[in-house]
């Protein structure tokens, strides 16, 4: 609408038509709500990255914590019996998880996979390095 | 007459107004940004704060009880006698650092006799450790000469004050597996400090040791922790301090740590009402409380344990 006016205005005063055509003005409102739909996307991005990041902490803290309480099994089971139920109560509480595992060969490896933004794996005891540099987002093995 | 050119008052009001709102837009937009960026960065220190915390306790908890094989019936001589454990208030007394035994013991919130200590939070937890860390040589600084030591062979220890290293009572019988090692003493709690933020004053957690002049003193060690609880695992069944007699310490396997972490000062995002569960203490948010919060629990074992 504003476009039309001020041309109409500037072809009946002055010969030459001044100013920013339509198409300019469009052009570069249009980069200007690009570049900022640009910085939402990755502020929403970061928000997320910064929530899966707060995720793998916990879930190494209850990997770290499970590890104590394998140890504690080699010398009683006692003390598994009653400290696992209490352990698993608080991984469901802390992280959206899906599933755990201990190696039943090795005892020596904690896997814990569960539900991320992105979700790269669907089978945490595959991975064979446990730190890479493709590490997936939603599991850990330690 | 100069004949002006320029843009006409109508032109610039729509440009005026155009530019208003795409400024409005923007401007709204960094503002979003440097809000959630605030976040991050809060939420990034509450976990630093909580692997600081992690990695402190869990090192003495590990190390708790290490005596270099020396047992609490084991014969400890040495020119520093060993006291035997009484709870009364060690601010000024050094011979807090002397009562070796029992290596770990626990309170559920500040006992009474510990009261003698300035602006402890009553209602968090308090942890002694105590331990055996190897060294080279005694110190020979002066600042150092009220310094604790222990000498052990086997079965034999002597405990005694670095100015008085080369006293003949403080000779072992043997000379065989000769260590020397520091006596350390840990006493965690949290406190209130001097800062203030929001209106509250922070919390932080505290360490007293016992330095080179024998006594013990406290230094702030991690802030930004609001309640700390702890858990003991003993005959296989996690109990509080109060639940556990005297002689039921040396029998420790394993310490429950539960912290509450939070942020230093009040952020402005969505709050509402919570209520956390830290062993046997409840901790409920206000209702205007804006603090960024997150429970942290973890087990450690101790590694010095008589089976």
């Amino acid at each position: 609408m504003s476009g039309i006016f001020l041309f109409k205005k500037s072809t009946r005063t002055i010969k030459t038509v001044q100013g920013f055509s339509l198409i300019e003005v469009m052009v570069a409102m249009s980069l200007f709500s690009f570049s900022m739909l640009g910085m939402v996307s990755m502020q929403i991005n970061m928000n997320r990255m910064i929530q899966d990041a707060f995720q793998k902490n916990r879930a190494l803290s209850l990997a770290i914590s499970r590890h104590e309480i394998l140890e504690l099994a080699r010398k009683n089971a006692e003390s598994e019996n009653y400290l696992l139920p209490l352990w698993e109560k608080e991984l469901s509480e802390k992280i959206p998880y899906v599933s755990s595992h201990i190696d039943q060969e090795t005892t020596s490896h904690v896997s814990i996979l569960w539900v991320s933004s992105q979700q790269t794996v669907n089978n945490c005891e595959e991975i064979v390095a446990p730190i890479n540099e493709e590490a997936p987002e939603n599991c850990l093995r330690l | 007459m100069l004949k002006q050119k320029g843009f006409t008052l109508v032109e610039i009001l729509i440009a005026m107004f155009l530019g208003s709102v795409l400024l409005t837009m923007s401007t709204q937009v960094l503002i979003q940004i440097a809000k959630s960026n605030r976040l991050a960065h809060q939420s990034l220190l509450i976990q630093e704060t909580g692997s600081l915390a992690r990695q402190l306790l869990e090192k003495d908890i590990r190390r708790a009880g290490f005596f270099a094989g020396l047992k609490n019936n084991s014969s400890i001589g040495g020119s520093a006698t060993r006291e035997n454990f009484t709870p009364e208030c060690f601010k000024d007394d050094e011979r807090f650092s002397r009562m070796l035994f029992p290596s770990i013991l626990g309170f559920d919130g500040l006992p009474e006799k510990f009261s003698c200590l300035d602006s402890v939070f009553p209602e968090g937890d308090v942890l002694v450790l105590r331990y055996l860390q190897a060294t080279d040589a005694v110190s020979s600084k002066t600042s150092d000469s009220n310094k604790l030591y222990m000498k052990t062979s086997l079965n034999e220890g002597k405990l005694f004050k670095a100015k008085d290293k080369d006293y003949y009572s403080n000779e072992l019988e043997t000379d065989s597996n000769q260590g020397l090692y520091e006596v350390k003493t840990y006493i965690y709690h949290l406190r209130e400090t001097s800062r203030q933020c929001s209106g509250k004053t922070v919390r932080a957690l505290f360490r007293e040791y016992n330095n080179s002049d024998g006594f013990m003193n406290a230094e702030e060690v991690v802030s930004g922790i609001v309640q700390m609880q702890f858990q003991y695992l003993h005959n296989g069944v996690l109990r509080n301090a109060r639940d556990l007699k005297p002689e039921d310490w040396q029998a420790v396997e394993s310490v429950a740590v539960d912290l509450l972490l939070a942020s230093e000062c009040m952020e402005d995002h969505d709050s509402e009402v919570k209520a956390f569960q830290l062993a046997d203490a409840t901790f409920q948010t206000e209702k205007n409380d804006a603090y960024f919060y997150e429970p942290l629990h973890f087990l450690v074992n101790l590694r010095n344990r008589p089976y």
